[in-house]
């Protein structure tokens, strides 16, 4: 047992602090809000010189052969600081898809681009059902000679405007098989949604959209044991990176106890906010310690089917307490849109809701409990 | 980051399973246990052979009984012994967790050498003697007063639910030894020994268990049982409550694990809700174990776990009461059932732990005492 | 021609924590636990200042920290910016140094390492703020020392230092070896890639005892000090408030004038 990062992680963890402290201040983070484009292709480049996208990718592709819980302590620190941009959709829902099923070829061709922030890429699955599993595929493949030609309706992809290829899934009979897409074939339309955390999420319709058959990604037909994964994946980043938000909740609530005064006193000095900070308290470590096991887990190779749901069932609802809390302590001072608590308690919720929320995950948990 | 066990420590937890799983007077020890009475004689014989083996205290120094191996492997043996003894199990116990504590860390070489080896070979226990009628959460305003004549101390006033007092050779007693302000200054700890004149116990039937008061009428104290320095006593309590507040998961998950089974066999598992609740609640429990786990790894490195054990013990406390009630909605009206009622399931067990359960929020501090520790102790949050 | 250099660095509690949580008793200051330790700023920027030398011209930067109970992933952020080695003086004999006996003891160190070419110190540290310890060590090692430097460039064996001074700088140069204390217009550290903490985190620091630069515990550290404390304080700070009344504007202005003057602030 042991429950601290090692050395490499903490000195990542405080070069990353101090990187996004300088250069993803949370004006920033309200510009991106703003801004068409959601991103800075500046600070895109300056992180991937940093080597961040290429971190879980082996030396080979031009990644550093880092695990899951490297990039564990680099997303609490991208939670912490609201970064936007398509990070994740690039590397985790992406890259390493392309790494654990990818053809020799494919890898070549996406992964030492991905690693120097030449490419974005995103991940195309949910669809109007709004379900994350197998069933709530519609979008069909159909096969023309050495092509597919692929229609439907993909919602809620996350930055797909700016990505360069999307990883999209799509019914080919009655199995799912996933395409790796140049988002400039013709057919596909791309729509920004408005969305509760301003975030850069898309509708994109495809409308027979050419595929090359040579761009499946695994086997025909056997898509949804890759797509699994990556909602796997995708559900412990999101963990990490709200984690590292609810940290933030905490100390910039706390700070707050510390410094507001009302009947005379400090708010701090109250039991009745002592209390529910301690509940803040209580549920941050929870939410690390849950979801550093499951990170470990994977990082160790070993399955980790019920541990990630367990991290994405708790911290889903964690993040809803500790924000929600954040903000009675803020009182009206945190309903402002000056004040960045609401900025941590609109992402939070697009935290929560990607890749599963508390139910979903419960039932996943339920079935691996054998219910 | 490592999330889990070392061969050595798998072979150390798998030796105190088969051992428990296998000895004959185990499974009277476990009545005994459950009854919530305390020790009864089995408990006693069992005491005894963990004892031998070093198991009660593992992380003593060899020479005082122990087997000399980091707080991790005494936490692998509390998860052991507290799976095993199941309802009834009440953690750490006063002799290893907190008499041992404090006089290995401020006890004289001759008590130690009294003492230690005999709680560690399971000869002895204590009755943990803080509680008071006005002295519960606010443990500092205590009373019992101890005079300093000279050649003894003399004990005079009243404890309150002192749990083990009625099988416990020794009264692990808080005593005010100086009337001052502030008054956790003028507290002394002692052990005294249970059979001393002037001594009387009157058991209290509590909700699934048997505890006691205690009352002191001129009680000799012999100077060498006073413990560390003359007023430091609230010190070592506190220091000691980190180590008191140790829980191990293994019982409750045990509950947990009876639970699940009785749904799926019965075929409430059907059903989302139970569905959801129970797969919440073994959500919980891996993180209440990582808790747990968190205390012994923070011991091993030097640190002291006081605001974390303030945390284990409300999370933990609060997710019983969840574990319970949750049984209670799934046995929906079996639940009221006694464990020799015709037609009880699971034994009667949640109805016993229903009532039984409510200890776990109050002992050791209420779990609104530990949100005070969260709050002021790891946030920093002012006082007044 | 590749340049030794060898940087001070000195691990200090964040100076970014608020004044208030710094408490004094004792003549001793006392910090609580989540005042997290760094890297001096000014010793940082002097980092930077070898690393843009080691890009351009080559050469090995040798990182050189003094203290005791040093954490590592702080004072290994050296290695993962780019310095090649690490060497830690690292010894409780090292505790409660002052300026000269720090002075001492690196320069002692210097010396052991024997090949340099250039020493770059910040212009003082973020705790005491004495600024000394780089000009003594070059005073020990009988080199030149120039403080206060915003820019640093080696060529044909010389180096041209932009020296700061209050109305602009100056610009000096100076023969190889020198020492050079570097100021944060300079520029700031650059941040740690990956790679370079990956390969930090696999590297061991060198560590030194005493000993194994040939001093005594008695020579470093609080045994060592020439100067003594005498007292430790945190100043205390009154403002009073004095309404200056007249008649008229000018005549209020007057009055303050007078008043100002019997202050002797005019």
């Amino acid at each position: 047992m042991d429950f601290s990062f090692n050395e490499e992680q903490e000195m990542l963890r405080k070069s990353a602090r101090q990187f996004l402290e300088d250069e993803c201040p949370k004006k920033f983070v309200r510009d991106m809000e703003e801004d068409e484009k959601g991103y800075s292709p500046e600070l895109w480049k300056r992180m991937a010189e940093l080597g961040w996208m290429g971190l879980l990718l082996p030396e080979e592709y031009g990644g550093l052969g880092g695990n899951f819980l490297d990039l564990t302590a680099l997303l609490e620190e991208m939670g912490r600081a609201l970064l936007p941009g398509p990070f994740l959709p690039t590397t985790v829902y992406s890259s390493l898809p392309i790494l654990h099923y990818g053809t020799e070829e494919q890898k070549r061709e996406f992964l030492p681009k991905i690693a120097e922030g030449k490419l974005i890429m995103t991940l195309a699955i949910t669809e109007p059902s709004g379900r994350f599993d197998e069933a709530g595929i519609e979008t069909k493949a159909i096969r023309s000679n050495n092509d597919y030609l692929i229609t439907g309706t993909k919602l809620l992809v996350p930055d797909a405007h700016i990505a360069d290829w999307f990883l999209c899934a799509a019914k080919e009979g009655e199995g799912i098989t996933l395409f790796l897409i140049d988002a400039k074939t013709p057919g596909i339309n791309c729509t920004l949604l408005k969305t509760l955390a301003a975030d850069k999420q898309c509708e994109v319709i495809l409308d027979n959209a050419k595929v090359p058959a040579r761009n499946i990604l695994g086997k025909s037909g056997a898509g949804w044991e890759i797509a699994s994964k990556i909602e796997q994946w995708g559900a412990i980043a999101q963990c990490a990176l709200i984690s590292g938000c609810l940290q933030q909740v905490l100390e910039m609530t706390v700070d707050y106890t510390k410094e507001r005064m009302q009947f005379g006193k400090l708010i701090g000095s109250f039991q009745a906010i002592q209390h529910q900070c301690a509940d803040m308290a209580i549920d941050v470590d929870a939410v690390k310690f849950i979801t550093y096991e499951a990170a470990w887990k994977l990082s160790q190779k070993l399955p980790a089917t019920i541990e990630v749901s367990r991290a994405k069932a708790w911290t889903s609802d964690a993040s809803r307490r500790v924000c929600l809390t954040g903000h009675r302590i803020h009182g009206g001072l945190g309903l402002t849109e000056d004040h960045d608590m609401q900025l941590y308690f609109r992402r939070a919720k697009a935290m929560e809701l990607a890749f599963g929320d508390g139910d979903f995950h419960r039932e996943i948990v339920a079935k691996e409990l054998g219910l | 980051m490592d999330f889990g066990f070392s061969p050595e420590q798998e072979k150390f937890r798998q030796e105190i399973h088969e051992f428990l799983e296998n000895d004959a007077d185990a499974k009277g020890a476990k009545e005994e246990w459950a009854a919530g009475n305390g020790y009864g004689p089995h408990t006693w014989v069992i005491m005894k052979k963990l004892g031998a083996r070093g198991w009660l205290t593992p992380a003593w120094p060899k020479e005082y009984g122990g087997l000399g191996l980091p707080a991790m492997y005494r936490a692998l043996a509390m998860e052991e012994m507290d799976y095993f003894t199941g309802r009834g199990s009440r953690g750490v116990l006063c002799g290893i967790g907190m008499t041992g504590t404090v006089l290995l860390g401020h006890g004289s070489e001759e008590q130690k050498r009294e003492y230690l080896l005999r709680i560690s070979r399971g000869e002895i226990d204590f009755a943990l003697g803080y509680t008071e009628p006005e002295a519960g959460s606010d443990l500092a305003n205590l009373s019992i007063k101890a005079e300093d004549k000279g050649d003894y101390f003399l004990v005079n006033g009243q404890k309150m639910f002192n749990t083990a007092c009625h099988y416990a050779q020794y009264h692990w007693l808080g005593a005010r030894t100086q009337v001052v302000e502030p008054k956790y200054k003028g507290i002394s700890l002692f052990i005294v020994d249970l059979k001393t004149p002037g001594i009387t116990i009157i058991p209290i039937q509590a909700l699934g268990f048997k505890t006691n008061q205690i009352f002191y009428d001129n009680v000799k104290v012999p100077k060498n049982c006073l413990v560390g320095e003359l007023n430091r006593g609230f010190y070592y309590i506190m220091e000691a409550l980190d180590h008191e507040r140790t829980y191990t998961t293994s019982r409750l998950n045990g509950e947990l694990e009876k639970l699940i089974q009785y749904a799926k066999t019965s075929g409430k598992s059907k059903d989302p809700i139970i569905r959801q609740k129970l797969a919440q609640l073994s959500t919980e429990m891996e993180i209440a174990k990582l808790f747990a786990l968190r205390i012994p790894w923070m011991l091993d490195r030097g640190m002291r776990p006081t605001p974390e054990a303030a945390i284990l013990k409300v999370f933990y406390a609060e997710l019983q009461q969840r574990v319970i009630n949750t049984a209670q909605q799934i046995l929906s009206p079996y639940g009221q059932l006694k464990k020799d009622s015709k037609w009880a399931q699971l034994d009667g067990e949640f109805e016993l732990e229903y009532t039984a359960s409510l200890e776990g929020i109050i002992t050791r501090g209420t779990c609104e005492v530990m949100r005070n520790i969260i709050a002021l102790r790891k946030l920093g949050l002012p006082a007044r | 021609m590749p340049i030794n250099m060898i940087v001070c660095c000195k691990q200090v509690p964040d100076p970014e924590a608020p004044p208030a949580v710094f408490k004094v008793a004792g003549n001793k200051m006392t910090l609580p636990a989540d005042v997290k330790p760094v890297i001096s700023p000014y010793d940082e920027n002097a980092l930077e200042a070898a690393l843009r030398i080691k890009e351009k011209t080559g050469g090995k930067i040798t990182a050189l920290s003094l203290g005791n109970k040093l954490v590592r992933d702080v004072i290994k952020k050296s290695l993962a910016v780019g310095a090649d080695e690490l060497i830690l003086l690292e010894d409780e004999a090292f505790e409660e140094s002052d300026s000269w006996s720090t002075a001492y003891a690196l320069a002692t160190a210097i010396k052991k390492i024997g090949q340099y070419d250039l020493i770059f110190c910040g212009r003082q540290a973020a705790d005491w703020d004495a600024g000394q310890t780089g000009l003594g060590i070059a005073e020990i090692l009988g080199i030149p020392a120039v403080s206060v430097a915003r820019k640093v460039e080696v060529t044909d064996g010389k180096v041209r230092i932009e020296q700061v001074i209050p109305d602009g700088y100056e610009i000096v140069e100076v023969a190889l070896p020198t020492l050079i204390t570097v100021t944060s217009e300079l520029g700031d550290l650059r941040y740690a890639a990956l790679k370079g903490i990956m390969a930090a985190a696999k590297k061991q620091p060198t560590v030194w005892k005493p000993a194994d630069i040939g001093l005594e515990p008695s020579q470093v550290g609080a045994a060592g000090r020439h100067s003594k404390l005498n007292k430790l304080f945190q100043p205390v700070k009154e403002a009073k408030c004095e309404i200056i009344e007249g008649d008229s504007p000018e005549e209020a202005g007057a009055n303050l004038a007078v008043k100002l003057r019997e202050a002797k602030l005019l």
